[in-house]
């Protein structure tokens, strides 16, 4: 490809540029929706496609650079290919390595870039064939047709457009322009992301257990030393041991005596789960705050390895995050049982996205795990938007003999790191469910690899409350589907 | 009927019980040991988790003094301490006449204790298996209900309370169940639900104990308020009936009416049932007005009755009949300070100042006149005129001038913000009203705050010694402000050491200080401090979140567990 290639040459590297791009685009596709290159072989072609597509397009936008093929329109071209490409990297980059927060902030900033690079490209196209026209216009007037009186020109690259009027025909062609390519990008931005690839799905590890309470033995081990029988009147003298002095061993056991799930299943897992599925912890992206605090490695996948070494459940490799009206995508029966929330700040919720939350709380049976992440404004916010979710249905404060509080881990108080929103923890019931669970002392905080300092107490109890919340919210997804297979 | 008006105002313990609100509970035991000392009906004054006197001779001594020592736990709302020493009892008299109470009360403990499962399926469930025929289980069913409203069960709850119904229908306990079933049918927007308890309550319960009666009261007011804003007046009328005596029904209707009658006028859609409201609400009180006015009890009523007319008229909207109808009362009853005083502030509130200040200027009492003429001219921000007006009357008033000169100068000082005209006043205050010398202080320190003069605020701060720490708060505040950092720290140093329930905030205000300072470090340890040795404070949720936002830490050591 470098230096001078022959035609042939060119060629094959034209088509084995089209086979990577094919290539590129299926693990694209399967990465932002199907999520079927899983496991070792998934990652490995994942992150080999990927490479090679960045490396082969930086290699192509050198090859063209050089000065002896100098073409400004191609090089854009290919610059605009390679930034593409780099942007999909990065995003995907951090979404490897489970940074969140970073993802999401490289996601926002490559939308914003290709937006500008397609704005420029259609500036481009329609000044490019505007100019060639007018020019065409000024060589042969009388020739072109387009010109004839009485017929009206529909091509909005052309200036003389009739739609663009008599006066500022140009300021009429850009901002035309500009809202077209804008709205056109909504749409297809709407369709990738809303739309596109309509159906998720969230699959539970199958296999069965108990909804019990883990058991907790304390053994104590009574060695009894010998005993010496001496003669008090003896002329030799003893160092002796007293006669009670025995040792205690206390041996704290925790004996999981049964299996941590539901179902009849083999494993630890659930009823209605699938051998390929995975315990996820999914949080809620919103507006108007800091959704992503705590996010990622080092912070809520801190739980979501607890949970999978407490339970022995199959639990997925990284927390991911979700848009609210993204809940929509997810089937009746393979949604998430399981969505969490937190920040600081405020919550922006829409009434379309309220609808969606009402939909996936009740009709697909989901709960939603909140956590104040910092502020009385923050309790308050959460309260006032499940007030407009589920409007007939008031928090209560859960109590502390609860099944969430008692299943697998006894946890009869409440652990938090900060009381913001008050220490009560509050519940949102719907027909005998709870489905909104309401930390208000940032939980996330214990859960982060430093536990915000908080003594060791605190933040096992932090990390047995949210197995006990997770483990809920699956066994009743559980207990749903069971009744739903089983209803005629 | 009249007495239960008073009676809705009593606090209803078992509100408080369910609400886990244990501060207010020592009210109510005020009230109820006031009425059993005044000698009124000790049954009808029982509250639901009291025992009734007429038990206690069937306790032994033995048991009475483990009941006593259970009880006394339970008053001062130490729950787990009471819950052992029922348990306690239960396990030593079991055969007790009095342990189906003992087992209700050690249920009630555990929804204390916020185990609600437990005090259902372990307490209040054993009340009713185990002693069915008691007077304690019909209480448990109740408590069955409510605990399972406080759960969120809902569907439970109104199981429960349709058992209460169908068990005890005529029982007092109905009425707590059915007060609770309206708070579910609000919620659930259930308006058909909400009547049938309304109308239970306001025409089918009887009124003997007052607890109940309060319920009851409770009930005829919302359903009056129902049927008022239905534009359906008459019903509405005889919810209130039940309530309220001959002399007190008028008023009272025109309260409930008001706000329906108002509220429905305010929108051109339903300004004609506001109308009909209205034409309904006045001929009703026009019926029942006295016309003969010999005895003078028999005036005041008439006079009530004409007050409800101009109030009613006000309320739609029609300024026409509201004059007609205070010039009828000033010609039928002459104009008295109470006549003169609605009809002035009607004017206020429609914006006629003036007319209003000439109103007020005909009063019998003529400090009373002028102390509402000054009041109207600060609500109309004419400060100065209102300053000047104060003063006059302080020079009139020879019982209480340095109220008036007070006033004048929280006019400066609240209403118009001038604070060197304040300043001047309550200087004045302070050389001439020794009596009331710390207000005059505090207000004069507060104002130099406020004025940003916070030397002299200090001054005057140091003075104010009934208001520690406050006064050190703003003392410190005011160094802040001059960045004199080491003497904020110093009084902060003092409240943490003196006043242990403001410590929280003046660690806080401390690390503010550190900050303001620059002190990076010391902040952060300050901030740190607050987390780890105050970790259930309000102020231990600011410092966690102000070293996570502000310094990007995230050991900030607090943490801690309600049990």
């Amino acid at each position: 490809m470098v230096g001078q290639p022959d035609k042939s040459k060119l060629r094959t590297a034209t088509i084995a540029t089209g086979v990577l791009g094919v290539l590129w685009l299926a693990c694209w596709a399967d990465w932002q929706y199907f999520h079927q290159l899983t496991g070792l072989v998934g990652r490995v072609v994942s992150w080999s496609v990927f490479t090679a597509g960045v490396v082969v397009s930086l290699v192509w936008l050198w090859w063209w650079t050089r000065p002896q093929r100098r073409s400004s329109q191609k090089t854009s071209a290919f610059a605009s290919a390679c930034a593409v490409v780099l942007c999909q990297y990065s995003v995907f980059v951090a979404d490897a390595f489970g940074l969140g927060g970073l993802r999401a902030t490289l996601a926002r900033a490559s939308t914003a870039i290709v937006f500008v690079l397609g704005l420029a490209w259609v500036i481009w196209w329609v000044d490019s064939f505007a100019y060639d026209r007018a020019r065409q216009r000024r060589r042969t007037p009388d020739q072109d047709a387009q010109d004839r009186p009485g017929k009206r020109i529909w091509d909005p690259r052309d200036t003389q457009a009739w739609y663009y009027g008599t006066k500022n025909r140009k300021l009429n062609q850009s901002v035309t322009t500009l809202l077209g390519y804008s709205l056109s990008f909504l749409l297809v931005f709407m369709l990738l992301t809303q739309v596109g690839g309509c159906h998720e799905v969230y699959e539970m590890p199958a296999g069965g257990g108990q909804q019990q309470a883990i058991a907790q033995t304390v053994k104590v081990q009574r060695v009894i030393q010998k005993k010496y029988v001496i003669n008090p009147f003896s002329s030799i003298k003893f160092n002796v041991r007293d006669l009670d002095d025995v040792k205690l061993q206390f041996d704290e056991i925790t004996e999981h005596a049964y299996t941590v799930g539901y179902g009849q299943g083999a494993g630890a897992g659930f009823a209605g789960g699938t051998s390929q599925g995975r315990v996820r912890f999914i949080r809620l992206e919103y507006q108007g705050g800091d959704w992503d605090q705590d996010f990622g490695i080092g912070a809520d996948l801190n739980m979501l390895v607890e949970y999978g070494l407490r339970t022995k459940q199959k639990v997925a490799e990284r927390t991911e995050s979700r848009l609210i009206s993204q809940l929509a995508n997810f089937p009746p029966e393979k949604s998430p049982p399981l969505v969490y929330m937190t920040g600081q700040k405020s919550i922006v919720v829409s009434n379309d996205e309220v609808k969606v939350l009402r939909e996936y709380l009740l009709e697909k049976h989901g709960m939603l795990f909140g956590d104040n992440g910092g502020s009385r404004h923050f309790h308050n916010q959460f309260v006032a938007m499940m007030r407009r979710v589920l409007p007939n249905v008031d928090p209560v404060p859960v109590p502390l003999d609860d099944v969430i509080h008692r299943v697998p881990y006894q946890v009869p108080f409440l652990p938090y790191v900060a009381p913001h929103g008050g220490t009560d923890a509050l519940g949102w019931r719907v027909e005998g469910r709870w489905v909104c669970y309401y930390h208000p002392g940032d939980i996330g905080d214990a859960w982060t690899d430093d536990h915000s300092g908080v003594p060791k107490e605190i933040y096992e109890a932090c990390y047995q409350l949210g197995t006990n919340v997770i483990f809920y919210s699956h066994v009743e997804y559980s207990k749903w589907l069971s009744s739903r297979r089983k209803a005629p | 009927m009249a007495e239960f008006a008073t009676q809705s105002a009593v606090t209803d313990p078992l509100r408080q019980f369910a609400g886990n609100r244990p501060a207010a509970r020592p009210l109510t035991m005020l009230l109820t040991a006031a009425l059993v000392l005044c000698g009124g009906s000790v049954a009808s004054a029982q509250r639901l988790d009291q025992l009734a006197l007429d038990r206690y001779p069937d306790i032994r001594e033995a048991e009475r003094f483990q009941l006593k020592v259970a009880e006394q736990y339970y008053e001062r709302s130490e729950w787990k301490a009471a819950a052992a020493e029922y348990e306690k009892f239960l396990t030593l008299y079991e055969d007790s006449a009095v342990a189906s109470y003992t087992q209700l009360k050690w249920s009630l403990c555990q929804v204390q204790l916020r185990k609600l499962n437990t005090a259902i399926t372990e307490g209040f469930q054993s009340v009713i298996d185990y002693w069915p025929e008691s007077p304690d289980a019909m209480t448990a069913a109740y408590y069955i209900g409510r605990t399972y409203q406080d759960m969120g069960e809902i569907g439970k709850a109104k199981k429960a309370y349709s058992t209460v119904f169908e068990d005890y229908g005529d029982a007092e306990i109905a009425a707590y169940a059915a007060r609770d079933m309206i708070e579910i049918a609000r919620s659930e927007e259930d308006v058909e639900t909400q009547l049938e308890m309304w109308e239970r309550l306001t025409f089918e319960t009887p009124r003997d104990n007052r607890y109940v009666a309060g319920i009851c009261v409770d009930a005829s007011r919302q359903l009056a308020s129902h049927f008022f804003s239905e534009g359906n007046f008459e019903d509405g009328a005889k919810a209130l009936e039940t309530t309220y005596g001959p002399t007190e029904l008028i008023p009272q209707v025109v309260q409930y009416a008001s706000g329906p009658i108002r509220t429905l006028a305010a929108d051109s859609k339903t300004a004609s049932q506001a109308e009909r409201l209205a034409d309904r609400a006045v001929a009703w009180v026009q019926e029942r007005i006295e016309q003969d006015l010999a005895d003078p009890e028999l005036e005041d009523a008439a006079r009530a009755a004409w007050y409800a007319v101009a109030d009613l008229q006000a309320a739609a909207g029609r300024e026409p009949q509201v004059k007609a109808a205070y010039e009828q009362i000033i010609s039928r009853f002459g104009p008295s300070d109470e006549t003169l005083l609605r009809q002035g502030n009607w004017y206020k509130s429609i914006g006629q100042y003036e007319t209003a200040r000439s109103v007020y200027g005909r009063f019998e009492d003529d400090v009373e006149g002028k102390h509402q003429i000054a009041n109207s001219f600060r609500e109309e921000k004419n400060y100065e005129q209102a300053v000047a007006a104060y003063r006059q009357l302080s020079l009139q008033d020879e019982e209480e001038p340095f109220r008036w000169i007070g006033e004048a100068a929280a006019t400066w000082r609240h209403w118009a913000h001038n604070y060197p005209e304040a300043v001047t006043i309550y200087t004045e205050l302070v050389q001439q009203d020794v009596e009331h010398i710390d207000t005059w202080l505090w207000a004069l320190a507060d104002t130099y705050h406020h004025a940003g003069q916070y030397k002299e605020a200090i001054q005057h701060y140091r003075q104010c010694n009934e208001y520690y720490p406050e006064t050190h708060f703003r003392m410190a505040s005011c160094h802040r402000a001059l960045k004199e950092y080491g003497e904020a720290l110093l009084l902060y140093g003092g409240i943490i050491g003196s006043a242990p329930s403001a410590a929280p905030r003046a660690q806080l205000e401390s690390a503010r200080t550190y900050e303001e300072q620059e002190q990076k470090e010391k902040a952060i340890l300050a901030f740190q401090k607050v987390c780890k040795e105050y970790p259930k404070s309000g102020e231990a949720s600011t410092a966690h979140a102000h070293l996570q936002t502000e310094y990007k830490i995230t050991v900030t050591l607090g943490g801690s567990k309600d049990e």
